[in-house]
């Protein structure tokens, strides 16, 4: 068990950073907010560590609380234009800031080390101090969930001008969503800083972007365990397609298209109801939800 | 320098234009964004790449190359939109499957190419300069001028003065109105992706054979260009998507030519930006409400 | 590997014969980005390993019978999974030694790890934090403080240029660093930089780059990327209409034969330095170049005959690590290397005391479509 755990353990911890980056994402998605920005906070809070660490010698805990603080004016600030956007223009804004975010890392390379990045970070980030950020993270978005933010979240979500309607400050809770977003972002974007060894621009780039947004798809836009179930899959997913080598993007790409197109709702949400309907005395409303699962899936947005 | 480099502008953005239109094109009918629009534009020009060193005249695989992503477009809207339409809140899950699509593909084109990068041999166009006022030009950017001009030129008198443009027009504006009045929103689906293929493998022919490199990822900054056109250019305006990708071709030029080369990228992204803030519906764009006010 | 073990005291080997030891299976992970934005590198690099290692089990160098088992693992380019093999394959403890990761930041990351949980790594990188991160990490290739020289004091000195302009890749580390160096010698040699440009490592329009560099004032421009893209630059700096008298240099990433089949006749003239002379320079990387276009029925590159190289001196390392390897005395072995035939640079290879690798330079200039020596 040891020996596995040896084995495996960069695989654990890689799987919890994602897991974090996912409830960036995700909290970002929930509130109707279609950002792609994640990739952008980590790199932000990756730095922001990263810099403080190694040229100011600020102790590690500290500078994530730095990341944290940078996390949170960056979101704010990028929230102000975001809140005029919708949908994909969203996306496509964010898409912008991520870009930009790198083109000035590259740019500023007398402070932030161009292409070579920073080198020569400790890692004093272990298996430990991950879970316990994942733990904090999730019982933040799980406590948001059954508040009355939570309820708006979702109302936003569906209709934004019902939401308006009926007199809740809508902009007030897009800001509320991105910062915590951003925050979230920042933070396991500087653990993840803290724990290999160097960081460079083009690891927070297009793909680091596609990767959260993936993981979240997959797993669930809106249950709790949708980032579990979604760095789960990315994480397995690369080990169960090693024997076919050179093709494993072709495997990629089909299970991405699969998971898709017949869970829709993403695979933990797929889990939860079906853990749910298992387990569950059968009610009058679940046995409904059964027999009408293909409705329940389209309410359930 | 001044006008040779507007000049080197205007035909890299002429080439920008011909992608940009796929993607708005889609994005336009179906608000869906298309993130296999780069793979489809490589696999143009690794088709007419292997069509030409297998002896087919250079001719003959342009037009092989340009049907077979049009079809390969196709396919790609039939795995990885054709079941998202049928379910309603396609945006996220499109970015997915599209994504899937271009990992697919370009793992095709990375083992077909054993990861090198390729040309086209020597002489599959003639190396010809012409000089006046003080600016250089080749054959071949004449051609893309030319070429660019007809197939926009072409497109626009499709989609706004024949049937199958009315009812492509119809289906983006209301799949469901327009499919009450007979509309067969199937056969505007096929239309739209085979040009959009089309256009975008026309464009990697042409990209290839200018810049003497077939790569299996030389979509990817074509991509991230494309959003960057269709948001200033203004969503479904195809005029505005040619002005906008000329637009950025030549700040493009003129960034590296008097600032810095390391500077354009941010200078175009920066663009993005400040265009989204003030200008929500792009330069050119018709002032309807894509972008702002409530998503459905 | 075990059974070897118990049979390797000294009374049980005289007695039996030598086919007896021939279970000894040493193993080795050759692990480079075999897909991804590195695998231009990588997937080259396990090329020239492939044909190594069907060399060293033919010719029996490991002692009568004793076979070199490879296993080609593939990151992707992609740290994450860099950092996962190295731990599985360290947690594995019939795994000998690694060769990689590839290059670059994914190889100082690696490099940690591997230190940390002792298992000799040898990446393709050059970059002299790989070796200050422990004893355990090696690099494979010369570090640009020993290979620019050759080229910067060519340019200066032989060439005698005094107006330089720089042309680079911006994303990539290994590319950077071999581009300052440059600079850092040409200034030191009293060279005047007239300016640095950078561009994207996908990029291949540099129809704007090539007119401002065209319309400036220098006698000589180094180009600074892969292969193929350098060439691509140089023909439009050509098309752009740049000064042919303008002398063109660039480092060892020239020495492909995609240079000359993308550049043609625009690459005429370009000097640089290389690992690989192509066609080979002596009787083993001649035999090398024969063998693998043989093989794999294309002329080897710089990448395919440094990763023959790479796992040639993880052999050598292997035959002189004792009867009972283990991942000690593999990783003694190694930091001692010296004297290894390889088909690259000067021919042959040695780490000096801080562990840096030496085995030398040629410069080589475009003559007739092919690469010869530069005239001195």
């Amino acid at each position: 068990m040891m020996n596995f755990y040896m084995a495996y353990q960069p695989i654990i911890d890689f799987f919890l950073i994602a897991v974090g980056l996912g409830y960036s994402q995700q909290i970002a998605l929930k509130a109707g907010v279609f950002s792609i920005a994640t990739a952008g906070f980590a790199a932000i809070g990756a730095y922001t560590s990263a810099i403080l660490v190694t040229r100011y010698g600020i102790h590690p805990m500290i500078s994530v609380f730095a990341a944290a603080a940078m996390g949170i004016l960056a979101s704010w600030i990028l929230s102000l234009p975001l809140a005029r956007l919708r949908g994909a223009f969203q996306a496509i804004a964010t898409l912008a800031f991520v870009q930009v975010v790198i083109a000035l890392l590259l740019y500023f390379s007398g402070f932030t080390g161009g292409a070579l990045g920073i080198i020569n970070i400790p890692r004093v980030v272990n298996t430990g101090w991950l879970l316990l950020a994942v733990g904090v993270t999730m019982y933040v978005v799980w406590s948001l969930n059954r508040s009355k933010v939570g309820r708006v979240f979702g109302a936003l979500r569906e209709d934004d001008s019902v939401a308006a309607s009926l007199g809740i400050p809508i902009q007030g809770y897009y800001t509320l969503a991105f910062i915590l977003s951003g925050v979230i972002g920042a933070v396991f974007g500087g653990m993840r800083s803290l724990y290999v060894f160097n960081i460079e621009p083009v690891d927070f780039g297009f793909a680091a972007m596609v990767a959260s947004l993936t993981v979240v798809v997959l797993g669930g836009r809106n249950t709790l365990l949708g980032p579990i179930a979604g760095a789960l899959i990315m994480a397995i997913l690369p080990e169960i397609a090693r024997p076919l080598a050179e093709n494993r993007g072709i495997l990629n790409g089909v299970i991405l298209i699969l998971v898709i197109t017949f869970l829709p709702n993403g695979v933990g949400h797929e889990l939860v109801y079906w853990l749910r309907r298992r387990f569950r005395r059968p009610s009058a409303a679940t046995l409904g939800r059964t027999v009408t699962k293909g409705g329940a899936n389209v309410s359930a947005h | 320098m001044l006008l040779q480099q507007i000049l080197n502008g205007t035909v890299s953005g002429a080439v920008y234009a011909l992608f940009a239109l796929g993607f708005t094109l889609i994005f336009g009918v179906q608000k869906l964004l298309n993130l296999a629009h780069g793979a489809i534009f490589m696999a143009g020009a690794f088709i007419a790449y292997y069509a030409t060193i297998n002896g087919l005249p250079f001719w003959f695989a342009v037009v092989l190359a340009v049907i077979a992503t049009g079809l390969v477009s196709i396919v790609t809207d039939f795995v990885a939109f054709r079941q998202l339409r049928k379910q309603g809140h396609a945006e996220f899950a499109a970015i997915v499957t599209s994504l899937g699509v271009d990992l697919i593909l370009m793992n095709i084109a990375q083992q077909v190419s054993r990861t090198q990068v390729l040309s086209f041999p020597f002489g599959t166009f003639p190396v010809e300069f012409y000089r006046g006022f003080g600016m250089r030009i080749s054959l071949l950017q004449i051609v893309i001028l030319v070429l660019v001009v007809i197939l926009v030129a072409a497109l626009y008198w499709y989609i706004h003065r024949t049937s199958f443009g009315r009812q492509i027009r119809a289906v983006s504006s209301n799949e469901t109105t327009s499919a009450l009045l007979g509309v067969s929103s199937q056969s505007v689906y096929l239309q739209t992706f085979f040009i959009a293929g089309a256009l975008a493998g026309l464009a990697g022919v042409l990209i290839g054979l200018q810049f003497n490199s077939i790569h299996f990822m030389m979509g990817e900054p074509f991509l991230l260009q494309a959003f960057v056109v269709v948001v200033i250019g203004g969503l479904g305006s195809l005029m505005g998507a040619v002005l906008a990708a000329l637009f950025i071709g030549i700040v493009q030029s003129l960034t590296i030519a008097y600032l810095s080369s390391e500077l354009s990228i941010a200078i175009i992204f920066t663009l993005l930006f400040v265009t989204l803030l003030f200008f929500p519906n792009g330069f050119f764009g018709k002032a309807d409400t894509f972008a702002r006010g409530s998503r459905r | 590997m075990k059974k070897s073990r118990i049979l390797g005291s000294a009374a049980v080997l005289a007695l039996m014969s030598a086919s007896v030891a021939s279970a000894a299976e040493y193993r080795v992970i050759v692990l480079q980005s075999l897909t991804g934005p590195a695998a231009f590198i990588g997937a080259a690099f396990a090329d020239g390993a492939r044909l190594a290692e069907a060399q060293i089990n033919a010719s029996g160098v490991l002692g009568a019978g004793n076979t070199l088992s490879v296993e080609y693992a593939d990151d992707a380019t992609d740290r994450t999974q860099t950092m996962s093999l190295i731990a599985r394959y360290a947690a594995d403890p019939s795994v000998l030694a690694i060769l990689g990761p590839t290059s670059g930041a994914v190889a100082v990351a690696g490099a940690a790890s591997a230190n940390e949980m002792q298992v000799p790594v040898m990446t393709t990188s050059n970059t002299m934090d790989v070796l200050h991160a422990g004893p355990w990490s090696f690099i494979l290739t010369q570090p640009p403080q020993v290979t620019i020289p050759y080229i910067a004091d060519y340019a200066a000195q032989v060439a005698g240029v005094e107006n330089c302009t720089l042309i680079g890749i911006r994303e990539n580390e290994a590319y950077v660093t071999l581009q300052n160096t440059f600079e850092e010698s040409l200034r030191a040699q009293g060279v005047n930089i007239v300016g640095v440009e950078q561009i994207g490592i996908q990029d291949s329009d540099f129809a704007a780059l090539s007119t401002k560099v065209a319309s400036q004032d220098q006698d000589c421009v180094f180009v600074s990327a892969p292969a193929s893209q350098a060439a691509n630059v140089i023909v439009q700096l050509r098309q752009a209409g740049l000064d042919p008298e303008v002398r063109i240099f660039g480092h060892n990433s020239l020495a492909s034969p995609q240079f000359v089949e993308r550049g043609g006749a625009a690459v005429e003239g370009v000097t640089f330095i290389a690992d690989w002379v192509p066609g080979g320079y002596d009787d083993n990387s001649r035999a090398f170049d024969a063998a693998f276009t043989t093989q794999f029925g294309r002329a080897p590159d710089n990448w395919n005959a440094i990763g023959f190289g790479g796992l040639t001196i993880m052999a050598d390392a292997l035959s002189r690590a004792g009867d009972a390897p283990t991942r000690e005395s593999m990783r003694d072995a190694l930091a001692a290397t010296s004297g290894v035939a390889v088909p690259a640079g000067q021919g042959l290879y040695a780490l000096d005391a801080e562990r840096v690798p030496r085995v030398g330079m040629s410069v080589l200039t475009v003559q007739g479509g092919a690469f010869v020596l530069a005239p001195r």
